[in-house]
């Protein structure tokens, strides 16, 4: 009884996931760098209501981690690797985003119109 | 050392609350704290893991490992406290009563929980990685060795400290109204995992979060540490989408309605003897 309840809920879990998987079509890539713990460019501007992706590469030898409280992201990279970053349509707006190892020289914004 | 001590502590934090939680609502329960023990064992031991293969785990299924990773984590945990909750409401209840009354004997021996060390390995684990790729890269970096270590084990402590502070607070709930009290709090602890997932699952383009719900960050920053502990124990979020919502309150009807009906159960059975 209680294995079949778990094995409900994680298949509802599952389902509700799989459904929604046909979202991630192509979106218009955007690259930016960490370097000496500081974003290029730290200024994005974007479309608002588009569908976007970071392409965030980490040119320093050590991790950093891309966190956005207003993008609800938080993203660890290593160093010298590089990772993308999908993110939803943005009503227009600043969404601010930091490195979180190193949050004094890590920032950045994204602007969308 | 600032910076070491606020990151340590923030993520010590998350997993010291669940683990309180967890803990807390075993109380009673022989060989739970060996159960917790091993799974903070283990759980340290996998971030280690975790960290030293971030980057391959982050170029797995198309470079979106690592968000796959984070919300299969996030809702393995759900499934487990789901379980724990569910569990502790059939046999849980009914165990307690019986060691009181036999006493000592049994103690020692007592029934598996894993899954209470599977939730406390995770929670670790989840949080454990990124510290421990933080403290790497601190103490990589010209004379951050002392910094990374003095600044950890003052975050570390901190953090263990909030934990213990509101386990002490549990165990002053009288006996028969903590089964209620710890299981609501999980119940809402996996809600608000739940939700969390959403956004690992959002970022690899799996689900889409919807629009904002409301913004509160003015009146309660998810940033600020009361805003951080209330993000872990209930979930808030300080500017929710609809997903998240959505998650949050199908998690609890679905736990707490299985709950309920299995404690139901559980009443009538001993009421036919």
């Amino acid at each position: 009884m209680l294995q079949r309840l778990a094995l409900a809920a994680a298949a509802l879990a599952f389902g509700a996931i799989v459904s929604q998987a046909a979202i991630a079509a192509d979106a218009k890539v955007i690259e930016v760098t960490i370097q000496d713990h500081k974003f290029t460019p730290d200024r994005i501007e974007v479309t608002a209501g588009e569908d976007f992706v970071l392409h965030v590469s980490n040119m320093d030898p050590l991790p950093e981690e891309f966190e956005s409280k207003s993008l609800h992201i938080e993203k660890v990279i290593a160093g010298h690797t590089d990772a993308k970053i999908r993110v939803n349509g943005l009503e227009a707006g600043e969404y601010g985003f930091v490195g979180e190892f190193h949050e004094d020289e890590a920032k950045g914004t994204i602007v969308a119109k | 050392m600032i910076a070491a001590l606020i990151i340590v502590f923030r993520e010590v934090l998350e997993a010291a609350l669940i683990v309180s939680i967890v803990l807390s609502s075993t109380r009673g329960l022989p060989a739970a704290g060996r159960w917790v023990s091993a799974g903070i064992a283990a759980g340290v031991v996998g971030a280690a893991i975790v960290a030293r293969f971030a980057g391959l785990i982050s170029d797995t299924l198309n470079g979106y490992g690592q968000e796959i990773f984070n919300a299969g984590v996030l809702l393995l945990a759900v499934v487990m406290l789901a379980w724990h909750t569910i569990w502790m409401s059939s046999h849980g209840r009914q165990m307690v009563a019986e060691l009181r009354t036999v006493g000592d004997q049994v103690r020692g021996g007592g029934r598996p929980l894993y899954a209470l060390a599977i939730i406390v390995g995770l929670a670790v684990l989840r949080e454990g990685s990124e510290t421990v790729l933080f403290l790497y890269g601190l103490a990589a970096s010209d004379g951050g060795f002392a910094d990374a270590m003095i600044g950890g084990a003052a975050g570390l402590v901190i953090g263990v400290t909030v934990g213990a502070v509101l386990y002490l607070g549990l165990l002053r709930v009288p006996t028969r109204h903590i089964f209620s009290v710890t299981n609501w709090m999980i119940i809402l602890l996996a809600a608000g995992m739940a939700a969390q997932a959403m956004n690992f699952l959002a970022a690899a383009g799996l689900v889409s979060l919807g629009p904002q719900l409301w913004d509160s960050s003015s009146l309660l920053s998810e940033g600020s540490i009361p805003g951080k502990i209330l993000h872990t124990l209930v979930g808030y979020m300080d500017h929710p989408a609809a997903l998240h919502l959505i998650v949050y309150l199908a998690t609890i009807v679905i736990i707490g309605a299985a709950t309920w009906m299995v404690s139901n159960n559980q009443h009538k059975k001993l009421a036919a003897r």
